[in-house]
């Protein structure tokens, strides 16, 4: 037993670091936060928080706020199971590719989504402009934008992913022993799926119904933009009208309460479903049946079809966007101006700081993702061997559950804190962020392969003398290196995408792709945020494709 | 693991490099400085900070340490918050809604800057002189002369069915031009009226868009041939597009004035700099921070490009009065959520 105590000792001594950024990034700003709530003149005092929830109308936004998160979290798993039953039972070609789709989706920073949605869907966009040649009609025949079916669409497009890699990693790995034994007993393959796998994915898809429940509750600029209207007002807008507009930081923190106390239950709910799942079925993959019945083969076409029609629409429209111009001083029509603008082959005042943003995002990123990596697997590992797991778990996960709103307020506290700030310090805190932000993530990525390792091995290494540390070095880390692999891809998509805390922390100093993108919309230059969305999209694409290799290399060698 | 380690370091090792050649700089242990507090866009690359910040630097041999602090409403909590701590010497970027707040606080101090003579009579809104304008905007709602639609002619046009789903509106909640917007519609329906124009001019618009940003966004996709925007807005398309096809609606109600100024800190301790910064902006730095925000300068003396002869300046002006804003600012925003959200 006291080689297990001296094994956590070592493990929670690497977590210290990781603890202190989270603490000083995160937990500090979220304090200033929620300190603004409780203290009135000095004296504790709730008068704020219960008064800003004695109006029927805050009630009104908070339950829409539920809402509209609840039928996106429904929608998006739903449409996603057809799908991770494919993934999750069978090897075919499209299989990666649908994977890394998915993946790129929810990493794509929110302005990118609703500009792609604009151009194909929009009332003048690429999907109308052709039903209205094809039909000769004047008036667009298709009015999917502004509305609440354009809210769920986006939130579906973004999370939509969550679901169908959450839900196929738990299902992919499960035994089909059960399975068989209840089809050898004659059971028909309807009540063996409901009978028999269902129970056992069942918390899975409802920890993906978390997952994208919090995604949508805190969403902010899909819901203003696409929905199109103030009757979708949702509790992130109110605070942000309280503390922008009202200029009235005390009420925004006391709204800000409630939202928090939703999210950290929701995230409280889905660590419990995770943690009791770590005694989790080990099984390799390469179990994926062959296809070989007709009906197969049409589903997975079929499904491939959709995701490319409702996936690379938007996408596709953004690099469309990109190649055409609606300048009639530089000639309506196709061009690649903007592109040697962006390479700097023709001068141009906007697009000649895109190869600093890109090399700022890439450096960000690269250094975000290598530490947000080094110290989830830190925390991971204590997490996964610590008695207390889940709540260090809650503790680590929790800037996922905090809304780019609240947390940009938060950042502003803790930037006017600091004494004074040069270009260095502006990057070091957006690196920090990042970390903080890329954490979560990771740490997800990690924890439930790390659950599911036996430990045999590891006490093997201990009986034949190795050290905690040369034991976790060379036997545990190792074995797991295709996850961390993977991890850091993720974390490296995330921080590139990234724009709220970047925007809030870099004082107009360190500019960013999305950022770069941002202001070029800011200037009327819609071509050229299409261009550096363009690049944005195909760097995010180019890393994902890049750990598809990797991994499979990894896991076949 | 061998691998993976050689991906990251491939990954890493280049990029390291981008980022040494970056280099700090430090302007702050001239002899004679000030610490000038703006919002983000001001000191960003593209904003006009780059450009006016050297030229005062070279033409006074005063350093200024420049301190960007995210939108203006950040900026002003900031420099409330700190209190006598507060580093600054003047603060730049506080538009006329927020004044009040400002003034409440107590944290300007009054200045009776030489330039002031040349400065527009409306937009010198503070009469004792603690915040100064530098430049201005006038909202306008901006029109696409090839949608072939009948021009709008006041807010009430805008109820008409004929403009159903043509014109994009921004929210007072999320938006600096929303909220102009709303005190637009306050001066011309009064305090009993204006929320039942914003009921029917709603279920009118195409959409109500959380900013300008993408409000006008939308607009130059095609979405609507009418939005909420500045009247000097047209002058980008002449410039930069050669276009002439957005001009900008003057309506004969009148229209809201959006002013920025500048002021100097009561706690500032380089008062003679912080004057001499004030005049600066007031008289060379006009035109550099009037263009590049697209605003009009304050300064009347100010010659401005031809182009601006495509952004009208209205001749009836609607002021904004601080204190009246401050007051009731929270009771519209809330009454306006409720009305609109059904």
């Amino acid at each position: 037993m006291s080689m297990r105590r001296r094994a956590l000792d070592f493990y929670s001594a690497m977590s210290i670091l990781p603890l202190a950024i989270l603490i000083l990034v995160f937990f500090l700003p979220l304090y200033h936060n929620l300190k603004g709530a409780f203290l009135v003149e000095g004296s504790l005092s709730k008068r704020l928080v219960l008064e800003s929830f004695s109006s029927g109308y805050n009630r009104k936004i908070l339950l829409f706020t539920i809402r509209q998160a609840l039928l996106s979290a429904l929608f998006s798993v739903l449409v996603a199971l057809p799908g991770t039953y494919l993934l999750s039972n069978y090897r075919f070609r499209t299989r990666r590719l649908m994977l890394s789709i998915a993946n790129l989706c929810f990493v794509l920073p929110s302005i990118l989504v609703v500009l792609g949605f604009v151009i194909f869907y929009g009332n003048s966009g690429i999907l109308n402009r052709l039903l209205m040649k094809l039909s000769g009609s004047r008036e667009p025949p298709l009015k999917i934008l502004y509305s609440f079916k354009a809210i769920l669409l986006a939130h579906v497009f973004l999370n939509f992913p969550v679901a169908l890699s959450l839900i196929t990693d738990t299902w992919s790995h499960l035994s089909r022993n059960q399975e068989n034994a209840a089809l050898t007993m004659g059971a028909g393959s309807v009540r063996v799926f409901l009978t028999v796998t269902l129970p056992r994915i069942l918390p899975t898809i409802f920890s993906a119904l978390l997952l994208v429940f919090l995604f949508c509750f805190t969403s902010f600029s899909i819901i203003l933009v696409l929905g199109g209207g103030p009757e979708f007002t949702t509790i992130e807008v109110e605070i942000y009208r309280l503390n922008n507009i009202v200029m009235s930081p005390q009420k925004a923190a006391a709204l800000s309460v409630y939202s928090f106390t939703v999210n950290f239950l929701c995230l409280a709910i889905y660590i419990f479903f995770s943690s009791n799942l770590r005694n989790r079925e080990k099984v390799r993959i390469s179990r994926l049946k062959s296809v070989t019945s007709k009906r197969t083969y049409l589903a997975i076409g079929l499904y491939t079809a959709f995701m490319l029609l409702f996936f690379i629409t938007p996408l596709a429209s953004i690099i469309w966007r990109s190649f055409y111009s609606t300048s009639p001083r530089m000639g309506i029509g196709y061009t690649t101006r903007v592109y040697r603008e962006l390479l700097g082959l023709s001068a141009s005042l906007a697009l000649a700081s895109t190869p600093k943003a890109l090399s700022n995002s890439l450096v960000i990123a690269a250094l975000a993702a290598t530490f947000s990596t080094i110290f989830s697997l830190a925390l991971a590992l204590w997490i996964s061997k610590s008695r207390n797991g889940p709540l260090f778990e809650l503790v680590a996960m929790l800037p996922m559950a905090i809304s780019s709103v609240t947390l940009g307020l938060g950042y502003s506290l803790l930037r006017s804190s600091l004494p004074r700030s040069g270009n260095g310090t502006g990057l070091f805190l957006v690196l920090l962020a990042h970390i903080v932000i890329t954490l979560p993530f990771s740490i997800r990525t990690l924890l439930p392969v790390l659950r599911s390792q036996s430990g045999n091995q590891l006490r093997a290494a201990y009986t034949l003398g190795a050290g905690k540390a040369r034991a976790c070095f060379t036997v545990e880390i190792p074995s797991i290196a295709s996850t961390i692999l993977k991890a850091f891809i993720f974390s490296f998509a995330l921080s590139i995408g990234e724009v709220n805390a970047t925007l809030t922390l870099a004082e107009g100093k360190v500019s960013t792709l999305p950022l770069q993108l941002y202001r070029l919309i800011n200037s009327y230059n819609y071509q050229g945020a299409c261009a550096v969305g363009t690049l944005l999209v195909l760097m995010t694409l180019l890393v994902f494709v890049l750990c598809e290799y990797l991994f499979q290399e990894s896991s076949e060698g | 693991m061998k691998r993976l380690i050689y991906a990251i370091l491939i990954l890493i090792l280049p990029l390291s490099l981008f980022a040494a050649a970056e280099n700090e700089k430090s302007s702050a242990d001239a002899e004679r400085s000030l610490t000038l507090y703006c919002y983000d866009a001001f000191s960003s690359e593209w904003g006009s900070g780059p450009t006016l910040i050297p030229l005062f630097e070279k033409k006074t041999g005063i350093a200024v340490n420049v301190v960007s602090c995210g939108e203006p409403p950040q900026m002003l909590s900031r420099t409330i918050n700190e209190g006598d701590r507060c580093s600054a010497d003047v603060v730049m970027g506080i538009n006329d809604f927020s004044a009040d707040i400002a003034y409440k606080a107590g944290i300007f101090a009054p200045y009776e800057s030489p330039e002031t003579r040349n400065l527009k009579k409306e937009v010198l809104f503070d009469s004792e002189k603690r915040l100064l304008p530098f430049d201005y905007g006038a909202l306008a709602f901006v029109y696409d002369t090839e949608s072939g639609i009948p021009e709008p002619r006041s807010l009430e046009d805008l109820t008409d069915p004929i403009y159903r789903n043509k014109f994009i509106l921004i929210d007072p909640r999320t938006s600096i031009e929303g909220l102009a917007l709303l005190f637009w519609s306050v001066e011309v329906y009064g305090e009993d009226g204006y929320l039942d124009w914003w009921k029917r001019a709603a279920d009118n618009a195409l959409i109500i868009a959380d900013g300008w940003t993408s409000a006008y966004g939308l607009f130059t996709e095609g979405e609507a041939p009418i939005v909420l925007s500045y009247t000097t807005s047209p002058v980008y398309h002449v410039l930069s597009e050669n276009s002439t096809r957005y001009r900008a609606l003057v309506f004969d109600q009148g229209h809201p004035l959006l002013i920025e100024s500048l002021g100097i800190m009561r706690t500032s301790s380089h008062r003679a700099e912080a004057e001499a910064f004030v005049d600066f902006i007031l008289s060379e730095g006009q035109y550099e921070a009037a263009i590049t925000n697209s605003m009009y300068p304050a300064n009347t003396e100010v010659e401005l490009p031809e182009a601006y002869a495509y952004a009208p300046l209205p001749e009836k002006l609607l002021e904004i009065r601080p204190e009246e804003v401050s007051r009731k600012l929270e009771r519209w925003t809330e009454e306006w959520t409720k009305a609109i959200m059904k």
